[in-house]
Formats: structure tokens, sequence, C-alpha cells
């Protein structure tokens, strides 16, 4: 019995001793670390986009990515117009791999140009380097990057353009050239001319070009250099030229909307309302009949400035018929003045005004959304006016009122023919050649040619000409029409 | 015999008595864990980002701890559309220093403006090399429903709704209206007041964070908060009531979750994670999450405003 009960309490024993202080106990797992593996990675060129197992890391070449997992791991690097490029790396604990790779040296790297041009034959110069070769041409083992490429073409417009070249694929550039003989388009990707935004233009001695921008001032051009003079060189009040015009003694006169300036030489004399009999700033256009300057003002009617004196015309004290002069013109013994309320016609002292209601004696209307009137103004919108070889007035007109504009000639009498052929509606500019053939200058449509009886149009979608949008227009000794343009800079036309 | 029975029967009793006796210490060993919080907004290009780390405070409050628990040097980067985008570390003022007595540190990223629906991946890498990521996906814009008010009073009614139309069924919204006026002429200085749905006595209730598509306010709740701008104002007449805007914010997944959780009060800024256990980062706590502000106006009419005698701008 004794001997039971001892068993008993040593089983007990037993398990007190060895279970008694056993415990579930639980705990978080220790986290483990990542390891400081790092891939010390650079290219030639560098630049490169790194991926670490088809992740964008944010990183380039040359750099260091860490925290990378072992094992195996999948390095991209991409870069622009390159071949991605892709290795597995492995790595193991506390591992730093350094990895380079060399563009340069791989030929699958490489692409191909392939270069022609339209006339064929252009010279190539590849970033400033002539290459001795014409188009066509394909050439192999390009690098991949972008390259200037210039195409030189006698009696063609050089034409330079940056292209992108690829790796394993051609690149084909196909460029057409301009010639040079018949449309040359001066912009300020070309040429060193300031503004591709332009609004009137004069000629000096028949070759400088005087032009007028609506951005970068005054603009000289004598078919090599271009000068600029705008506020920060000269006394031009502003950069927004709206006029220029060159008077019987080559004196230069600039319109702008903070007065006039005259250059005589080298003496250049602001005009204003504070130091002169101006009675605005704002000067729209300007005419010359050897004795007296006019200008037209934007809204205190006509002023008459004949070197000492200062006259003003305004509705109030004349038969203006309206104080918004957008134009004014001396020819012979009369003085025009086209305004956005009809047209003046001023000899010595008489006045005329011609209109809408007036410039016809056949009765009919334009209304807007109808067929326009052949026979009279086609709205009083008159925004230019110039007289061809036989003394006949051409006016281009603006629209008006939902009435599209156009042009009109003085057939007889009070008989003024209108031509609102489309698409020269909105005439701006117009000028008259040695042949009597008129040119227009529209907002919108380009230029227009009428030699009497048939209109030819020139716009953007069927000739070489840089805008379809006209500001002004003029014709040198050869016969070159030269443009303001609005947006495609100065434009030369050469054809007849 | 019986005598060594006894002496091992004490002994076992000894053993189990004093065997298993140990310290016990609520405080586990300490082991760091780290929190992100990043709320990414569609309607700023200026984000914010801040981790912090756990820490061991000498008694049981925290509070008596005050270094500072940011965690420097993370190299934290966000994915958008194969663009990874860099946080950069600065400091700014703190309002309240009176526990931490130096400036708060904070991760930017400027130049940033996500656009709805898009999705955003963060990944903060610690000196340590300890990670810590989560993804989002910016909520989609709301459409204001047409039962909604936007000119009050409405002749006769006793309360009036704000509601939205749902894009999908987890996500959660807050809206805020906020009078806007000047106290003292058209010179002075703007003010609002930001308007309770109702008041338990006096007591105003504001708008909670919510998964339904709409919140009714009390106009009586309206009324009490328009004519309380002009408590301690001489002259009512120089009281201008401009209108009110309403502003919805409408937050993502993550977000709703946590609203959904929590269910607490949030502001625009302030994220108390430390509330809750909730947390959408893997690898530690905290949460990235992202939402669209929404705002509109409200209009009420003038002769209403004349009839407090208010006046309303030229």
């Amino acid at each position: 019995m004794m001997k039971k009960i001892v068993f008993i309490i040593s089983i007990i024993f037993y398990f007190t001793v060895f279970n008694g202080c056993e415990k579930d106990l639980s705990v978080s797992p220790e986290e483990v670390l990542p390891k400081k593996n790092a891939m010390i990675i650079s290219s030639n060129p560098s630049g490169a986009k790194i991926y670490i197992n088809n992740k964008n890391t944010g990183q380039v070449t040359p750099d260091t990515v860490f925290w990378i997992n072992p094992g195996d791991v999948l390095l991209t690097l991409k870069k622009e117009l390159f071949k991605d490029s892709s290795l597995t790396v492995t790595l193991t604990e506390d591992d730093t791999v350094k990895l380079f790779l060399d563009y340069t040296t791989n030929k699958t790297m490489l692409g191909k140009l392939r270069l022609d041009s339209n006339p064929r034959g252009a010279q190539i110069f590849i970033n400033d380097s002539a290459i001795n070769k014409i188009t066509p041409v394909t050439l192999e083992g390009f690098l991949p990057g972008y390259y200037r490429i210039k195409l030189k073409l006698s009696e063609h417009w050089d034409d330079e353009k940056l292209v992108g070249v690829r790796s394993v694929v051609t690149t084909y550039v196909d460029q057409q050239m301009t010639d040079s003989l018949v449309w040359a388009n001066f912009t300020t990707s070309r040429v060193n001319i300031p503004s591709n935004y332009l609004s009137s233009i004069a000629i000096e001695n028949g070759y400088i070009k005087w032009i007028g921008s609506l951005d970068a001032g005054l603009i000289r051009f004598d078919d090599k250099t271009w000068t600029v003079y705008d506020i920060s060189n000269s006394i031009i009040p502003d950069n927004t030229i709206n006029s220029v015009g060159i008077d019987d003694f080559g004196n230069l006169w600039v319109c702008t909307n903070y007065g006039v300036v005259k250059k005589s030489g080298d003496n250049w004399t602001l005009y204003n309302t504070q130091n002169s009999g101006l009675p605005d700033n704002k000067i729209l256009s300007v005419t010359f009949d050897g004795v007296s300057t006019c200008f037209g003002t934007m809204n205190k009617g006509l002023v008459k400035y004949d070197g000492s004196n200062w006259t003003q015309y305004t509705t109030e004290n004349s038969p203006l018929p309206s104080n918004q002069v957008n134009m004014v013109l001396f020819h012979d013994i009369n003085l025009w003045a086209c305004t956005n309320n009809g047209l003046a016609k001023i000899t010595d002292t008489t006045w005329k005004i011609i209109n809408y209601s007036n410039s016809s004696n056949i009765v009919s209307a334009n209304t807007p959304g109808t067929t326009p009137r052949s026979f009279g103004f086609p709205n009083n919108n008159c925004k230019t006016i110039t007289i061809d070889r036989y003394g006949k007035p051409w006016v281009g007109f603006g629209n008006q009122a939902g009435v599209p504009g156009g042009s009109a000639s003085l057939r007889f009498a009070n008989l003024w023919r209108t031509y609102n052929e489309k698409p020269s509606n909105e005439v701006f500019s117009i000028a008259v050649d040695l042949d009597n053939i008129k040119w227009f200058g529209s907002s919108y449509n380009g230029l227009s040619k009428f030699d009497g009886t048939t209109w030819t149009h020139y716009n953007m979608s069927n000739s070489k000409i840089a805008t379809d949008r006209i500001y002004g227009i003029i014709i040198d000794s050869n016969g070159n029409k030269w443009m303001a343009s609005f947006g495609g800079g100065l434009i030369k036309y050469k054809g007849n | 015999m019986r005598n060594g029975i006894v002496l091992l029967l004490l002994l076992i009793i000894s053993l189990m008595a004093a065997s298993c006796e140990e310290d016990f210490n609520l405080k586990s060993d300490y082991k760091p864990r780290y929190s992100l919080n990043c709320i990414i907004r569609a309607d700023t290009s200026q984000h914010t980002a801040v981790i912090t780390r756990s820490y061991m405070v000498p008694g049981f409050d925290p509070y008596e701890y005050t270094d500072d628990p940011f965690v420097s040097g993370a190299d934290i980067r966000l994915w958008y559309k194969d663009n990874v985008f860099f946080f950069r570390d600065s400091l700014i003022g703190r309002e309240d220093t009176s526990r931490f007595k130096f400036p708060q540190k904070i991760y930017y990223l400027n130049d940033f403006t996500p656009v709805e629906n898009d999705f955003m991946e963060i990944q903060a890498v610690l000196e340590n090399g300890k990670t810590l990521q989560a993804t989002t996906r910016i909520p989609r814009r709301i459409k204001w429903d047409s039962s909604s008010t936007f000119l009050l009073p409405i002749p006769g009614a006793d309360k009036f709704d704000i509601a939205w139309l749902k894009n999908n069924n987890i996500g959660w919204f807050l809206l805020r209206l906020q009078l806007i006026y000047k106290r003292d002429g058209i010179n002075s200085p703007s003010e609002s007041a930001i308007l309770p749905v109702r008041y338990d006595g006096d007591t105003p209730v504001f708008p909670q964070p919510t998964k339904n598509s709409g919140i009714t306010f009390q106009w009586s709740a309206f009324e009490r908060t328009i004519k309380a701008i002009s408590e301690n104002v001489q002259d009512k007449s120089k009281v201008i009531i401009y209108g009110v805007t309403v502003e919805l914010l409408v937050f993502d997944e993550s977000l709703s979750k946590y609203y959904s959780n929590l269910n607490g009060y949030m502001d625009d800024f302030t994220i108390r994670v430390d509330q809750n256990d909730f947390t959408n980062i893997e690898g530690g706590l905290g949460i990235f999450g992202s939402y669209i502000k929404q705002v509109t106006g409200m209009k009420i009419q003038s002769d209403y405003i004349h009839s407090l005698g208010y006046g309303v701008p030229n």
C-alpha cells in the first residue's frame, strides 16, 4: 500500500517537474530584414531607364539600385530609340554586382536611315557635316538618336529637320523641297525674321523691304540681312506695327497704337498726342502726296500734316462717314479714305461719300445668308483701296454684320462692280502689277489674282504659300509679289 | 516512511508553488514597427507622406514620449502610369508644440496631379531595407443627384437634401456645407460657418463620413447657424451673405474601408490610424489612400437674406 502511494506521488512529482511550467505563448515571428544587395548599373550612352523584374525603378544609368532580394533578378534597360536590353542576374546575400552596357558596340542596336527628296539629288548634311551623298540614299549603321538632317538643292530652299533614328528599323525621310524661284516663305524656322505675324509691307529703292510686325517691331530686309527695330533699340513706342509707308523723299513712316514714327536716314522722330497735333495715338495708315502726309486714325478721323500744321477731319466737322479710318490713299488730286462706314473721296475741298446705298443704281440687296449682289458695295466696311493702271479704284471690304466682304471696282459713273467670288471675301490688301493684274490678299483665303476676266486663287492646298492669311501685299520692281502674312512670315511669289 | 511521504508532498507543493514563478511584464520586448501614411488628393498637385516608427515609453503613458518618431532617410517612390515620382523630405511648422517641440518632418511630392480612376502604387524603403508598400485607385467623380437642393430656402420645407449618384457600393463620402459671409461690410475678410445637419439640444451635429448617397439637413439647423453669425454684431446690415459651398470628399476603396472600420471623424488633412488597427500597408501600418474633392455652390435667395437684416453682394 505504502509502495503504491509512493509510486503515485512519484508520478505526480515527475509531471509536476517536467510539465508544470509548460505554457503556450504566442509571439510574432522574428522579422527578417532584407539583405543590402546592390546593383551598380551604368551604360554608354548613359540615361537608360532601369527596370528591375519589369518594374520601373525611376532611376537612370548610371545609378545603384539597393535592397534587391537575392535570387534571379531580371534587369532591363530602356532608352529612347534604343532596343530594350534585358539580362538575368543572380544575386546572393549581401551581394554587390557591377553591370555595364555599351550600346555603341552592339551592332544589333544600330538602325538605318532612308533619305529621299522631291526633286531628288539634294545634298545631305547630318549634324552640319556633309556626307558627300545625295538623295535618294539608305544609310546604315546609325547609332539610335536624334540627328539634324539638312537637304540642299539648287534653286530650292534648304530644308532641315530633326530625325529620330531607332534601333533595328529603317527610318524614312521623304522631303518635299520648296522651289525658291516661285514661292519663298521667309519664316522664323528658316531665316532670321523675328516673327511670323506681320501686318504690312513697304519697299524702298525697289528692293529694301520694310515690314511691320504684330509682335516684334519693324523689320528691314535687303534680300540678305534681317534687321529689327523695336522698343529695345529704337524710339518705336510699341512692337505692334499697324502699317508702314515711304514718302516721296524716302522717309519711312511707322504707324503704331502709340503714335507714328518718322525715320529719315538715321534720324528718328516720334509724333504723338503729347508732342504734336495728332489727335489720336492709334494710327492705322499713312499716305503722302509730295506736300502733305495724311493719317487715318482709329477713333479721331483723318489728319493732314503739311510739315507745320495739323488739320483734323472728323464726322463732326466734315462729311467723313466714320472716325475710324482704316486706310488712306493719295492718288493724283484725290484723297481716298476707307472707313467702317463707307468710302470718302476728297478732291480739294469737295467730299464725296460712297457707300452701300449709293454705290449702285441697280436695285439689289446684300443680306446675310442670301446671294451677294453683283453691283454696289457689298457692305460699308472698307478696308483697303488701290488704283489700277487705268485709274480705276479697287476697294477691299471686310465682313460686316453677317454680310461677307469682297472687293469692288468702279465701272463708270456711280456704278461699282462687286467681286465676291469665293474664296476672296474679307480682302485686306490689293496690289496692281505692271500688266494691270490685280492681286488680292484675304484674311483667310490666301492670295487671289484677277486679270480682268478670270480669277485664280492660291492657297495652302494648291500652292506653296505658307498661310492663307495675307494682310499686306506689295509688288517690287521685278514683279515679285511680297506678302506680309499672319502666321506665315514674309512670303514671296514670283509667278505671274 | 510516513515522514518521508510528508516531506515528499511538501517538496511537491513547494515546487508547484515556486517553479513557475516569473516576473510578468505587460510590455514585451520592443520591436520597432513602421507606419506609412499618405493620402493622394486629385484636386491638388502637392502631396505629403509621413513615416513614423513605434516607440517605447518609460511608463504606460504614450504622451511621455517626446522624441521625434519620424523616420528620416526613406526612399519613397510613387508609380503612376509607368512613371516614377520620388518624394523629398522637408520641414514644416508645427501648430501644437505641447508634446513635440520641433518642426514636423514630412516627405512631399510636388507637380503631380493624378486623374480619376487612375492606379497608383507607393513604396517606401527605409534605411534598414524595410519596405512598406500599398496601392490605390483614384475614385471616380460623382454626379449630383437632381433631388439635391441648390437654392435655399424651400418654401414650407423643414429640411433639404444634398444627394449624389454613387459609382459603386463600397465608396464612402464626407460632405461639408459652409456658409460664406462677411461680417463687417464688403471690405472685411471672408468668413465661413460649417452647417450642421441638426442640433441635439445646443450641440450641433455635423455630417459624418457616410456610405449613403445623400444627407438631409434640418432647415432649423441652417436658420440657427445663419442667425448665429450676427451675434455680437451691432449693425446686421453690414453682414453680407455670399452663399453656401457644397464640398464632397469621395474616398477610394482603402479610405472607404478605413471609415467603414472606424466611422470616425476626419478633416481634410488628418488621418488617425492609431485609433484603430486598420491598415492597407504591406510590411507595416498606416494608410495609403486617395480621394477626390468636388465642390459646387448653393445659392440663398436674396429676399430671405434681407428678411434677416443681412445684405447681399452687389
